[in-house]
């Protein structure tokens, strides 16, 4: 009696963030805070409403981390330094189309690296690559798709990976020695995804548009000369590299304190730039993340209070260890198109408990791939909107991207399933 | 007094509070700046862990 009471809080919260999300195309932020209020509603405790501020706390550190780092993705657009870099890979491999779209993808994932936010790499050096890969003779859905998968890709890639944080602190294990494991789901995935684009390319490049004038920032007397335009982003990651490394010699400031410095330094190695401005802007483009992790926050919490989340773990404990790799294959990605946040704690934590004894951390890592895929899934399918809102191709850009982006989007589940299925072989080859 | 104690407990956390006071100003000033109601109810949402942490209570 009581399971039914959670099954029906569970399918009254799914239904009311379906209803909010994809019918009344509000913000995924308040489909899931909506979703919170009618999950405490259904099950009796709509007077424990203190339970939505304690839930808005559940991913604080990572809505910190997200808020500083879009800081310093926006200093580095607004100091000019992401147009540099994207222009001098352009002029150096514009006519080598392998090479570029490596490069491309590097320079698509390395915000999602930092960040552990695919829409921080869509909505910054997604729209730089987005017209380079166009120039260079890619279909503009082609294109836009190679954008949202570097943009998922380097959401799981390491340094920062938060959906493995979320799913790590649900059963208490820290964030460490999962960089290699990361290396190894997000390498081969963003290669074979460069190889997939240069398929692609069904014209000639476009020559004229390849011009140093044409995709340099706005003239040449703005260009920013020498090696100074990659001290930001070498500090932050010879920060991060130093704190892990030395094992505590070197105290760790946090990797908020990090990326706040990063955007210092941004400021003084490229153009001049007004920093108040900047801020407001970069807290700006962070804004919706942050709204959805407030509200998967919400969300997991009632979950949590009112029974269900404990039913969906007890439920992945009775499913036969055969049948979990494939429910985590679906369920993930499936949950991920609500949050890829909110897929990793509401069904990665559970998913990892049943799968307690294989290699934990190379089977996080693997689920983590199967909830940042969910972003790519509709109906709210967050990272090709942007990239689609962005484009300015018109009202079926996202539906052409996402045709294109179907086989890719399968390989990277049947990847991530297998590096799931033999954990425990990966984890000891590495 | 106890505000002060607990603000300065250690040397990083007069940082990240002065982080979490600019952050939550940029929120507000996002907040003023949007125009669509939706938008402003998420900054609303997303200013009440960063408000209650940087005065905190929690």
């Amino acid at each position: 009696m009581l399971m039914w009471a959670q099954l029906i809080t569970f399918v009254c919260m799914l239904g009311t963030f379906l209803l909010f999300a994809a019918a009344l195309k509000l913000p995924p932020a308040l489909a899931t805070a909506g979703a919170a209020v009618v999950g405490l509603a259904v099950s009796g405790n709509i007077g424990s409403l203190y339970h939505l501020i304690e839930g808005a706390f559940g991913y604080f550190d990572v809505i910190l981390i997200i808020a500083m780092a879009m800081v310093f993705m926006a200093a580095l657009e607004a100091a000019g330094i992401l147009e540099e870099i994207s222009y001098r890979i352009t002029r150096q491999l514009g006519n080598k189309p392998l090479l570029l779209s490596l490069a491309s993808m590097v320079l698509v994932m390395l915000p999602g690296m930092l960040t552990g936010s695919s829409t921080a790499a869509a909505m910054t050096t997604g729209r730089f690559v987005l017209p380079v890969l166009v120039n260079a003779g890619i279909a503009p859905a082609r294109a836009g798709a190679f954008v949202a998968l570097g943009s998922i890709i380097g959401m799981i890639a390491p340094p920062v990976n938060v959906p493995v944080m979320i799913i790590g602190s649900g059963i208490d294990m820290p964030y460490v020695g999962f960089d290699i494991p990361l290396l190894l789901l997000s390498v081969p995935a963003a290669i074979a995804v460069s190889i997939w684009v240069v398929a692609g390319i069904n014209k000639e490049p476009s020559g004229d548009k390849l011009e140093p004038g044409q995709a340099a920032p706005a003239g040449a007397s703005e260009r920013i000369p020498g090696f100074k335009v990659y001290i930001p982003i070498i500090a932050l990651l010879a920060m991060m590299l130093a704190v892990r490394l030395s094992k505590g010699s070197i105290p760790d400031p946090g990797i908020p304190f990090m990326f706040a410095a990063g955007a210092l330094l941004a400021m003084v190695c490229g153009r001049p730039i007004k920093l108040w401005d900047t801020i407001v802007d970069g807290i700006g483009m962070a804004m919706p993340v942050m709204g959805v992790l407030v509200g998967a926050g919400m969300f997991v919490q009632v979950m949590t209070v009112t029974g269900v989340r404990g039913l969906l773990v007890t439920s992945a404990l009775d499913i036969p260890i055969a049948w979990i790799f494939v429910v985590a294959a679906l369920a993930l990605p499936l949950f991920g198109a609500i949050s890829a946040y909110a897929s990793s704690s509401v069904m990665g934590v559970p998913i990892l408990l049943a799968l307690l004894g294989n290699d934990e951390i190379v089977t996080a890592a693997a689920l983590s791939m199967l909830a940042a895929i969910g972003d790519l899934l509709p109906p709210i399918a967050i990272v090709p909107s942007l990239i689609s809102q962005s484009s300015g191709e018109g009202p079926d850009f996202r539906s052409e991207l996402l045709r294109q982006a179907a086989v890719p989007i399968f390989c990277l589940v049947l990847w991530a399933f297998a590096v799931l299925r033999w954990a425990p072989a990966i984890g000891r080859l590495l | 007094m106890t505000y002060f104690k607990l603000a300065t407990a250690s040397w990083l956390t007069p940082i990240y509070l002065l982080m979490l006071a600019v952050t939550v100003v940029a929120v507000a000033v996002n907040i003023l700046r949007e125009e669509k109601l939706s938008s402003q109810i998420v900054g609303g949402m997303v200013l009440i862990p960063l408000v209650l942490r940087l005065l905190l209570v929690k």
